[in-house]
């Protein structure tokens, strides 16, 4: 149930000519693993995400989940999106259960009816939106619309939960609330988590793993192991944020983002020294 | 909601002493035989014993228009959906359709009279023909306007290319479509009156529109003119309306 990037290049060709827009990533992610990807505005975290999710195929290199290489979409693999891309049309409920539709006519209809209605309500309680089942995505602030997205992942089942910057557009206050509940319920239901973000804070908060990227091309700079603190989400967050070598740590990330690969120099300076 | 029917209704009454007011003036000072609403009504009420009813008039065009823009709404979402999901489909018909679009009703008569004669074949395919390039074009838009990240989430889940096809595009596209359709039916109808003034067969709404003139019967005149409105207005509230509510309002647009 490994992730792996190895070798991966790719560009995009468009109106200014091919850009290249991740070069040479090499990355793998355990099972269990709770890992941030760290990098500037445009510099390739949703291309690599759409990779391990199965929208984009390498130009170069391979992506790797468990050990066979990703060759589409699939339920193993949900992804939480940037604009969370609930249907409109569709209330929370329905929204969720769109997602487990094709395991409908297994079973007989009403047992099946009962057995939906439960997993719904369950996945809505672990995101904290018990009672809003018949709630239309427009009535529900942004947070609580990227909590619905997060409970759509969690009833497939995934082995692997891709969040691309999931909290990017709340106020730090609410996000800080919502890393706290991701942390817990990474804790509570098992399975591997890659999470883009582009906050230091934010990816100070949450994983177990920081990797840094740099700006376009994204290559990965470098990476710290956090491991795991705390019971749940918010002890977490409370000794990471205190700690004086999360301060230190935090300042080296935005160093490291903002020193390494000015544009003109190309990638190949911390190619060498990630090697 | 019920602000809005009270303003809509002073909308009318407006409407109506405006009309009120004109005739007086036309009548008195011009002396032009201007009718007030109520003789138009009581024309419609009782119409002269030589044409016949309002009402088979009123049926006649009503079938008319129903078969043209049924044939231009079932063709001109298939046509639209094709266009949509293969683009090759889609751009060897896109010219046309644009062109068609460009081409009004009434260009369509010697077509239409070679092809068909006169009578109701005729007036139906005028509707038809006026009528699909909106749906057409609006399918194939609010198919492909369609949100690409929710494409892809259908594609995360997998589900299957039949319920991504009914539980996503089609709902997705469905406010494009509505859109066609009411100016698909708006298209039609105007179609349909002048149509029936030339290529109809003795009966209809434009026929009649247009005995009342050849007859100088100003009253009926006016009358058919409220008919037509009348329809018109009846389908917006009884069809559209409802319709639009059901794909807008669900989701939270005005
Ligand atoms: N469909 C596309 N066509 C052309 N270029 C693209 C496309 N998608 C991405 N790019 C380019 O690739 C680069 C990386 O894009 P990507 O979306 O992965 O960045 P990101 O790190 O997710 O940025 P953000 O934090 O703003 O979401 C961008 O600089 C962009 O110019
Ligand atoms: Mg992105």
């Amino acid at each position: 149930m490994k992730l792996e990037y190895s070798a991966v290049n790719h560009g995009f060709s468009g109106y200014a000519g091919t850009i290249p827009a991740v070069r040479n990533v090499n990355l793998s992610v355990d099972e269990g693993e709770f890992v941030v990807l760290l990098g500037p505005s445009g510099c390739g975290k949703s291309t690599l995400l759409n990779m391990a999710a199965g929208f984009i195929k390498p130009d170069e290199g391979e992506v790797l989940f468990s050990g066979k290489e990703i060759a589409g979409p699939g339920r193993e693999r949900a992804l939480v999106f940037q604009d969370s891309a609930l249907m409109p049309w569709l209330s929370v409920e329905e929204n969720i259960l769109l997602a487990i539709g094709n395991r409908r006519l297994k079973f007989s209809q009403k047992r099946n009816a009962e057995r939906l209605a439960n997993e719904v309500t369950r996945v809505l309680d672990v995101v904290g939106l018990k009672g809003f089942n018949n709630a239309m995505p427009h009535e529900l602030s942004v947070g609580m619309r990227q909590k619905v997205s997060i409970a759509r992942g969690l009833i497939m089942e995934p082995q692997l939960l891709l969040m691309d910057e999931p909290f990017a557009s709340l106020d730090e206050q609410t996000r800080l609330r919502l890393n706290r509940e991701v942390v817990d319920i990474w804790i509570r239901e098992p399975m591997t988590i890659l999470f883009v973000t582009h906050s230091i804070q934010e990816a100070l908060v949450v994983g177990t793993r920081i990797v840094l990227m740099s700006a376009r091309p994204g290559c990965l700079i470098s990476e710290w192991k956090l491991g795991s603190h705390g019971e749940s989400g918010a002890e977490r967050q409370r000794e990471r944020l205190e700690s004086s070598e999360y301060r230190d740590l935090s300042l080296e990330l935005l160093n490291k983002m903002e020193l390494c690969c000015p544009p003109e120099s190309g990638c190949s300076t911390c190619l060498e020294k990630t090697r | 909601m019920n602000n809005n029917s009270l303003l809509h209704a002073a909308g009318l009454v407006l409407m109506v002493i405006i009309w009120i007011v004109l005739a007086v003036f036309l009548r008195n000072i011009q002396g032009k035989p201007f009718p007030y609403p109520w003789e138009a009504v009581m024309a419609i009420i009782h119409p002269g014993e030589a044409s016949a009813s309002i009402y088979l008039h009123m049926g006649a065009s009503i079938l008319r228009w129903g078969a043209g823009f049924g044939i231009a709404a079932i063709l001109g979402c298939f046509m639209g959906i094709a266009m949509a999901l293969s683009p090759k489909t889609g751009e060897i018909f896109s010219p046309l359709v644009h062109t068609l679009q460009l081409i009004p009703g009434l260009a369509w008569i010697p077509i239409s009279l070679i092809l068909f004669g006169l009578g109701n074949t005729a007036t139906i395919f005028m509707i038809a023909v006026t009528a699909v390039s909106p749906v057409i074009i609006n399918t194939r838009a609010g198919i492909r306007e369609i949100d690409k990240s929710l494409i892809r989430a259908a594609k995360m889940m997998e589900l299957s290319s039949y319920r991504t096809f009914f539980q996503v595009i089609i709902p997705g596209a469905a406010p494009s479509i509505v859109g066609g359709l009411r100016i698909a039916s708006a298209n039609g109808f105007r179609v349909l009156i002048s149509a029936e003034m030339v290529v109809g067969t003795g009966i209809g709404l434009g026929y009649s529109l247009l005995q009342a003139r050849w007859n100088l019967d100003y009253e009926a005149a006016f009358g058919t003119v409220i008919m037509i409105a009348l329809i018109g207005l009846i389908f917006e509230k009884l069809v559209f309306y409802p319709l639009e509510l059901m794909v807008r309002n669900r989701r939270g647009m005005a």
